[in-house]
């Protein structure tokens, strides 16, 4: 969607359009489901809380100043309301993890012995394991550069970090899942 | 031989090397089969970090959250509407509190009399207005009750608004 056809979703929906909304929902809900579902690990959650920002989302669109893109101002919403959820649910946001910290060593292994046969599946499924061990900033980032293929400018603004910050976190992240790939597969199982 | 860290080969696969750096690493990729194994080991988590995030929302997702959003918006009407209501009772029940301790009754047929004079230049169907003024003054105490009775009904209107409104019930 371009700058254009943006503005022109937003000042329909602004003047009561619903049908308009309902476009602007199926258009971003990928993007909400992504940060929601990673930072939220409480499946029964997730859904309200997507639905959630939409409705928060709606509420603000007038205040919404094209500044950014309205992909980045939503990621922004949807990050803040999965934060708030988090902190209310005390649920331990790993924030003074330092950097060195993300390493192998601080961890609990998931698995012990290596398996015999290696299926494509058993990576991703050690993908998915893992990454509700790293801290929810660093899913976040993961998910939004991977998945969303967003830049760095734009995961440092819909997380409210420094460009460095998100690189740094985007390479660890990888690192660590990498050296715990490793500490679970042989070399050889692990190129597809 | 120097290898390329961690960090330069992940920034190789996502192609946010200078132009000279990327030589660089290619060239050594080109002859060290240990790095091209890491290398290849990154590709393959890219890959997985690519696949779509298995869990997916309910089909009915998006009607169902532009309904919550028009309740509330709905919901919003309603608290305008409560607003506008508060601001007229409270002008009404002060004017009827003045009414009681002070005597309006000059001032009000002179006002009379200016009204009778505009509107009998203006039709003389209006007869009828004549001593309306009084009448209302009257009957205030009647209006007040309506006025509270409807209070009545616009509040249990917004306390049933607000429990449905509230995020526990409305976001099932
Ligand atoms: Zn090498």
């Amino acid at each position: 969607m371009n700058d254009d056809q943006e503005k022109q979703l937003v000042e329909k929906i602004l003047s009561g359009d619903f049908n308009a909304f309902h476009v602007f929902v199926d258009q971003y809900k990928r993007l909400v489901l992504h940060i929601t579902f990673r930072m939220i690990d409480n499946a029964s959650d997730r859904e309200d809380i997507c639905q959630d920002v939409f409705v928060k989302a709606y509420n603000n669109l007038n205040k919404f100043q094209f500044r950014c893109k309205l992909s980045t101002w939503l990621g922004r919403i949807a990050y803040t309301t999965c934060l708030n959820y988090l902190e209310k649910k005390r649920v331990p946001l790993l924030d003074d993890f330092m950097p060195a910290d993300l390493t192998v060593d601080h961890f609990p292994s998931t698995a012990n012995e290596p398996d015999i046969l290696v299926e494509k599946q058993d990576i991703a499924g050690l993908i998915q394991t893992e990454m509700k061990a790293i801290p929810v900033r660093y899913r976040v980032v993961l998910t939004l550069f991977h998945l969303e293929n967003k830049t760095y400018a734009e995961i440092g603004d819909i997380l409210e970090l420094p460009e460095g910050t998100v690189k740094s976190y985007l390479f660890r992240a990888r690192q660590y899942l990498k050296d715990r790939l490793l500490q679970r597969f042989k070399k050889e199982e692990l190129i597809l | 031989m120097i290898h390329p860290n961690d960090q330069n080969l992940q920034s190789y696969l996502d192609d946010t090397l200078l132009p000279q750096q990327k030589r660089e690493i290619a060239k050594h990729l080109g002859q060290c089969p240990s790095c091209r194994q890491t290398l290849q080991i990154y590709r393959s988590m890219y890959q997985q970090l690519q696949e779509e995030i298995p869990d997916q929302l309910s089909p009915r997702f998006s009607s169902r959250v532009v309904r919550a959003v028009k309740n509330d918006s709905l919901g919003s009407v309603h608290m305008n509407l409560w607003h506008i209501f508060m601001v007229s009772f409270f002008v009404i029940v002060a004017i009827n509190t003045a009414l009681k301790y002070y005597d309006f009754v000059p001032m009000l047929t002179d006002l009379k009399t200016d009204f009778q004079g505009y509107f009998y230049g203006i039709n003389n169907s209006l007869h009828d207005l004549d001593g309306s003024f009084l009448v209302f003054v009257q009957d205030f105490k009647l209006i007040v009750s309506a006025v509270l009775v409807l209070g009545l009904i616009f509040f249990i209107d917004i306390l049933f608004l607000r429990s449905k409104h509230n995020p526990a019930s409305s976001l099932r």
